[in-house]
């Protein structure tokens, strides 16, 4: 990695735990400027925990999270919303907003009291909603979204934080491939520094810059995609064999699961 | 949001203000509109007019605006923080808890408006900390645990707070029926001058938090991630809410349902977050409560009827029609 771009979130040796549960062990990484780490592996690997870490709604038990080198706690609540923005895997709510009213929430980090709404905050909105495609959906209630549209309208309200960092959960769950590859361009045209979860490895082969690979809690690999997706190191973490296909169109290699041969084991 | 229904505002506005003129002529004392406009004017020639409508009249009607936005307010305020659209300061127990507390104080310190504010605020406190306790443990959106938690709390406060009244007076009846029911027959300046103020206090509080409050629709932790400090802010207005439902509470009776009636309607009216929600509940609440009183005190010919009387009929209806939307399936 280059070591002029400035590390914007690091993790020193983090471990975490929840209740009789280590989640996390000894993690180390850290996120540069303007790339776009994505973090993967097996269910139960992390994750999610590790992006929590990240945005401080969990805290490490051992180690450091560092945000612009400075202790993620040190911050406070709003002054880190206006620099970090959080896509994560929400509910629908009870009381129905509308995508308009969904996506201006991205202004609750920077007003005070009775602040108003200005032309300034309208025009922010309709790029907003302009960049997501979504200004024909604008008043519609949330509920009538389908699921890539309402990913988009979550990322909508993150354009409104006006943040540098855009942390995901899963961001393509449960979409249609369309929609994968549809969110992920989006978020990668943006020019933000990103994490973000993933399930898919070839989505994250395509999409992302760097990788961490957990597995147990624990760092796998981590470093430029091409250097940790290996089949060896996927093939071990996934209990299951894997092949990296090359592909004369594609810049990233295809990565390929295939069954066992009876008797075969390589656990 | 408030743009697209300047029309309704304006609709709601000039129905208090004919609520405000009829309520003012209704009552034993016919009052025509030409002397109307010379109370209000300060040209009367009968001071017994004056008398009535001054001390009588608008105080009361005046405390039931009040009371009927106090409520309104304190209902949507709970039901957006607890993303639970029962909740309800009645529901929740705060009105029993509220009226507990007043009525020991109405036997220890009779005739004293402070202890009573201040005792009715301590009993809706403890409520809310009962209820609270069990919807922590079982978690916040759970309907049924909140509703029962909140019933639970609800009839065993009002059940002590019935019990010492009981005990305290030999004629504790009509007593009893006017924390359970709500009236609004001893309304003064005084007690206006109580309401009023922190009624207005916590809509300024709601506006001021809006934004936050808007962006705990959603989700805890994701209004966590919009910068907001969801346990400190939900503490805040519960504690608030504790407080002017406890001096509606101490004014003028246990009145149901309005907070979890209004919010509903005006959702429906002018909009679900906080800026339309809390301007209109209070609109709404006002002038609901006020017409509430005007059949109450004109419905029967000697006597009033309570007001809960009145809330509890619509309310129970309204409510029973709720659950059944909010059933799956």
């Amino acid at each position: 990695m280059d070591p002029n771009v400035a590390a914007v979130l690091q993790l020193h040796n983090v471990s975490l735990q929840l209740g009789q549960r280590t989640v996390l062990e000894q993690v180390s990484c850290s996120v540069m400027t303007g790339r776009t780490l994505g973090i993967v592996g097996p269910n139960g690997a992390g994750k999610s925990s590790l992006l929590r870490l990240l945005y401080g709604e969990l805290q490490a038990s051992q180690g450091q999270v560092l945000f612009h080198n400075k202790g993620i706690n040190t911050y406070r609540r709003a002054e880190l919303a206006r620099q970090m923005a959080v896509v994560m895997q929400s509910p629908v709510p009870v009381f129905n907003l509308t995508t308009e009213q969904m996506v201006m929430l991205g202004l609750v980090p920077h007003k005070r009291w009775f602040d108003p709404t200005t032309s300034q905050d309208h025009h922010q909105l309709q790029l907003a909603l302009e960049k997501t495609g979504l200004l024909a959906l604008r008043s519609k209630k949330l509920v009538e979204l389908s699921g890539g549209e309402l990913q988009r309208a979550f990322i909508a309200r993150a354009l409104v934080q006006n943040a540098k960092v855009l942390l995901l959960d899963e961001p393509t769950n449960h979409l249609d491939v369309h929609y994968q590859h549809q969110i992920l361009q989006l978020i990668r045209q943006l020019n933000l520094t990103i994490v973000c979860c993933l399930h898919d490895l070839n989505l994250a082969a395509s999409y992302c810059d760097d990788i961490l690979l957990l597995d147990q809690g624990r760092v796998q690999a981590f470093g430029p995609a091409e250097q940790v997706l290996t089949p060896e190191r996927l093939t071990r973490v996934f209990h299951q064999p894997c092949l990296l296909l090359a592909h004369d169109e594609l810049a990233r290699p295809v990565i390929h699961f295939y069954p066992k041969h009876q008797g075969e084991d390589h656990d | 949001m408030t743009k697209q229904s300047p029309w309704r505002w304006l609709l709601a506005l000039i129905l208090l203000i004919i609520t405000l003129l009829m309520s003012i002529r209704l009552g034993s004392a016919a009052i025509s509109y030409g002397q109307l406009w010379q109370l209000l004017t300060g040209t009367a020639a009968d001071p017994t007019f004056d008398a009535i409508v001054w001390q009588i009249r608008l105080p009361r009607i005046a405390m039931a605006f009040f009371a009927g936005a106090g409520l309104a307010i304190c209902g949507a305020l709970l039901q957006n923080m607890s993303r639970n659209p029962l909740a309800d300061p009645y529901l929740f127990g705060l009105t029993a808890g509220a009226g507990l507390g007043a009525s020991l104080a109405m036997i220890v310190f009779p005739e004293q408006q402070l202890p009573l504010a201040l005792s009715a605020f301590a009993g809706a406190s403890l409520a809310v900390f009962l209820v609270v306790l069990v919807c922590i443990r079982h978690g916040w959106q759970q309907l049924q645990v909140m509703l029962l938690a909140g019933v639970a709390v609800s009839f065993m406060l009002s059940a002590i707070s019935s019990f010492i009244l009981y005990f305290a007076e030999p004629f504790a009846a009509n007593r009893v029926i006017f924390w359970l029911m709500g009236s609004l027959s001893r309304s003064d300046w005084q007690g206006v001058a109580i309401v009023a103020p922190a009624v207005l206090a916590l809509l300024l509080l709601g506006l001021a938090f809006r934004r936050q409050l808007d962006a705990m629709l959603l989700h805890d932790e994701s209004a966590r991630t919009l910068g907001v400090s969801v346990d400190r802010i939900r503490l805040l207005f519960l504690l608030c809410t504790s407080a002017v439902t406890a001096f509606i509470v101490a004014q003028c009776g246990g009145i149901a349902f309005v907070g979890l009636m209004i919010p509903h309607l005006v959702r429906q009216w002018f909009g679900v977050t906080m800026l339309p929600l809390l301007l209109g509940s209070a609109l709404v609440g006002g002038i609901f409560l006020i017409w509430v009183d005007n059949f109450a005190r004109s419905l029967l010919m000697q006597q009033e009827i309570p007001l809960g009387v009145i809330t509890s009929m619509l309310g129970s209806v309204f409510f029973l029609l709720l659950l059944r939307r909010q059933q799956p399936g």
